[in-house]
């Protein structure tokens, strides 16, 4: 047996639609192309990702996008471990920040990029029950999750842009009924969105 | 063998640094990966502060905090190296359906005529590069979806096999209508990993003297010589600077550094200009384009380009089986033919951060060349006429990296491939006797071979 050398269909279709740059703070992304205009090769119908709010998450985040929707909770986070408030899962934070050169971090950062202008800040976890959990932001934050002074492993993250929030992602597996902290950094930006939700199972 | 000689007598007299093959390292934490070599106090800060370049997401010209790293855009695809090449490996690709994954870019080029005396152009219109996200009040380029067609099939032992066609839908075009002759070439973010490395082999290794020199726009023919590839193909010349110089880097070699390499992403993809390209990938025709602010002149600066060449230039490739990483390749491999591409050795000649020489062995498996591996993986124009497409051929070195950290694998220039299997299985033109006699080969034979790949 050997497969046929045939040309494969890549041919790449254009569509001439206009452009409607989004009014966003930093960056606009052409948005999806009409349904009318999408040349689709043998599909009956409009692609299901076209149909979907927003496209760019391939996981189901409507719990998150809920919890975003909510009225959330100011709270200044913390510029030291001893300042850092409790959060909780399943509620919605905003979240002042401080000046990253004036925070001290448990460790790291994890992602050291170049300083000036950024904001940062700590808060306090505990959860209940060991698994997956998302912590989700409104704002491209690199995230790190501290346990008993190490960092923990990224299990899955996500991002996205052009949708309503959240924009990232992070998944963490976490341990039950210990003191965890979430250190967010690396963003001029003085306030943060977050919520921790449980990841639900499987993955969807 | 002369000339394979003569590159021989120069590596005389130079420290080998040891016999195993350079450049693999365990990487413990994804987000610090080992540099290959030790480094100097002096590199090493260079290297940090390079680091933190690559990490950095750059902002709109005139973000207050942000001198350094101002100048994204206007029309650009990610605000940082690491949003694609995270930590250095190779980006995330399609999954399925949908809208491209950032780290999917599709590129844009004018047709190169034979005998071409300059590099190849991009769209007129649009540039070398299509541009999905824009600054406030600047429209965005173009909207890229991917809809795959899944074919399936069987080999000789009744097994199936099952590999996905892409098909591109280009969409809210801002700007007009891209050229017909323009050829849509989708990338993924390559791995960095091995760079400095590849960087490193002596281009008549690469090139194998006058039989496999070749020109730009020469379809190479088959033969060896000096020690070259003897699966033929034939070197990567680019137009750059007014004068011929071997690419190296890029799916299809267009690029002849890392440096080359860097400023183009820099220029292209984020809108970032340097001293080497001062310009971004806005056209004459994207008036509201160039018209906007720019964050200086250059945007990123000779000591920032410097570091971050400096970070890629020492990583090291990703050891999941030292033994693997160390040892000889698979029987298999060499006997089905794979081997004459992908070559399991190379050998490369560098100075170290303290500027002394170092000779030694590779283990990348790639011959640095381009080949022809068939109109199922081509480039299309426009118009969807198939473009005769050579390919660089991919290292595999850190594919068990891959393997261990991607919850799908999205393999070659696409990232089509879900599978080592896949991949093999696209391979047609030069590599499809190669694939063929993959095909024939007993199931346990085949996973065997897989397994190996995977160890990489």
């Amino acid at each position: 047996m050997s497969l046929p050398e045939v040309s494969m269909p890549t041919a790449p279709t254009v569509t001439r639609t206009a452009a409607r740059a989004l009014p966003r703070r930093r960056a606009a992304r052409a948005p999806l192309p009409l349904l009318s205009a999408l040349l689709v090769c043998a599909a009956a119908g409009a692609p299901a990702w076209a149909q979907r709010p927003c496209a760019d998450f391939s996981w189901n985040v409507q719990h998150e996008r809920d919890l975003f929707a909510s009225q959330p909770q100011a709270l200044p986070a913390g510029s030291t471990p001893a300042s850092a408030p409790s959060i909780h899962a399943d509620r919605f934070y905003e979240l002042q920040l401080a000046p990253q050169q004036q925070v001290h971090f448990v460790t790291g950062p994890g992602k050291v990029v170049l300083s000036g202008g950024d904001y940062a800040g700590l808060v306090k976890l505990r959860v209940s029950q060991p698994g997956s959990y998302r912590v989700s932001v409104d704002a491209p934050f690199w995230i790190d999750m501290v346990s008993d002074g190490k960092m923990l492993a990224t299990q899955d993250f996500q991002g996205q842009r052009g949708c309503r929030p959240p924009r990232k992602i992070v998944e963490f597996v976490l341990p039950a009924n210990q003191e965890l902290w979430l250190q967010f950094s690396n963003q001029p930006r003085t306030q943060v969105h977050v919520t921790v939700t449980r990841s639900p199972l499987p993955k969807s | 063998m002369l000339l394979a000689a003569g590159v021989a007598a120069g590596l005389a007299g130079a420290r080998p640094l040891d016999q195993s093959p350079l450049g693999r390292r365990a990487f413990v934490n994804s987000r610090d990966p080992p540099f290959y070599i030790d480094l100097s106090a002096m590199t090493a800060a260079r290297v940090r502060l390079g680091h933190a370049v690559f990490n950095t997401p750059w902002e709109p010209a005139g973000t207050p905090g942000a001198a350094d790293h101002d100048g994204v855009g206007p029309l650009f695809n990610s605000f940082s190296c690491d949003e694609c090449h995270n930590e250095g490996a190779d980006g995330h690709g399609p999954l399925g359906d949908g809208p491209a994954p950032q780290a999917l870019v599709v590129e844009l080029q004018s047709p190169l005529g034979s005998g071409a005396t300059a590099a190849a152009a991009g769209d007129p219109t649009y540039g070398h590069v299509l541009n999905t996200v824009a600054l406030p009040g600047v429209r965005p380029e173009a909207s890229v979806e991917i809809l795959y067609q899944e074919r399936t099939g069987r080999y000789d032992d009744g097994s199936a096999w099952h590999l996905r066609a892409p098909h591109y839908v280009i969409g809210n075009l801002g700007y007009g209508p891209l050229a017909a002759t323009t050829i849509i070439e989708p990338r993924l973010a390559p791995q960095l990993f091995g760079d400095g490395l590849l960087e490193a082999v002596p281009e008549a290794i690469i090139t194998g003297g006058a039989h496999g020199a070749g020109r730009v726009g020469d379809v190479a023919g088959a033969g060896n010589a000096g020690g070259a590839s003897v699966a033929g193909g034939a070197p990567a010349w680019q137009w750059l600077d007014g004068r011929l110089q071997l690419g190296r880097f890029g799916w299809q070699g267009v690029s002849v550094s890392i440096r080359d390499q860097t400023t183009k992403a820099f220029a292209r993809e984020m809108g970032v200009t340097s001293r080497e390209r001062p310009h971004d990938d806005c056209t004459v025709l994207q008036r509201q384009c160039r018209s906007q602010p720019n964050g200086g002149d250059p945007e990123v600066s000779d000591a920032l380009l410097d570091a971050v060449v400096a970070f890629e230039q020492w990583l090291a490739v990703p050891t999941v089986n030292a033994a693997t990483a160390a040892g000889p390749p698979d029987p298999l491999f060499v006997q089905l033919g794979c081997a004459g591409c992908h070559r399991p050795r190379l050998p490369v000649r560098l100075r170290d951060p303290d500027g002394r020489l170092i000779v030694g062995t590779i283990a990348p498996y790639t011959d640095l060349r381009l080949h022809d591996l068939g109109m199922g993986l081509a480039d299309r124009d426009v118009t969807g006429q198939p473009v005769v497409s050579r390919w660089r051929t991919a290292p595999l070195w850190g594919l068990g990296y891959r393997v261990n950290r991607e919850r799908q694998l999205t393999l070659l220039h696409d990232g089509r491939a879900r599978s080592i299997e896949e991949a093999i299985l696209w391979h047609g033109g030069e590599a499809r006797a190669a694939r063929e006699s993959f095909e024939r080969l007993p199931r346990a034979r085949r996973q065997a071979l897989l397994a190996w790949l995977a160890s990489l």
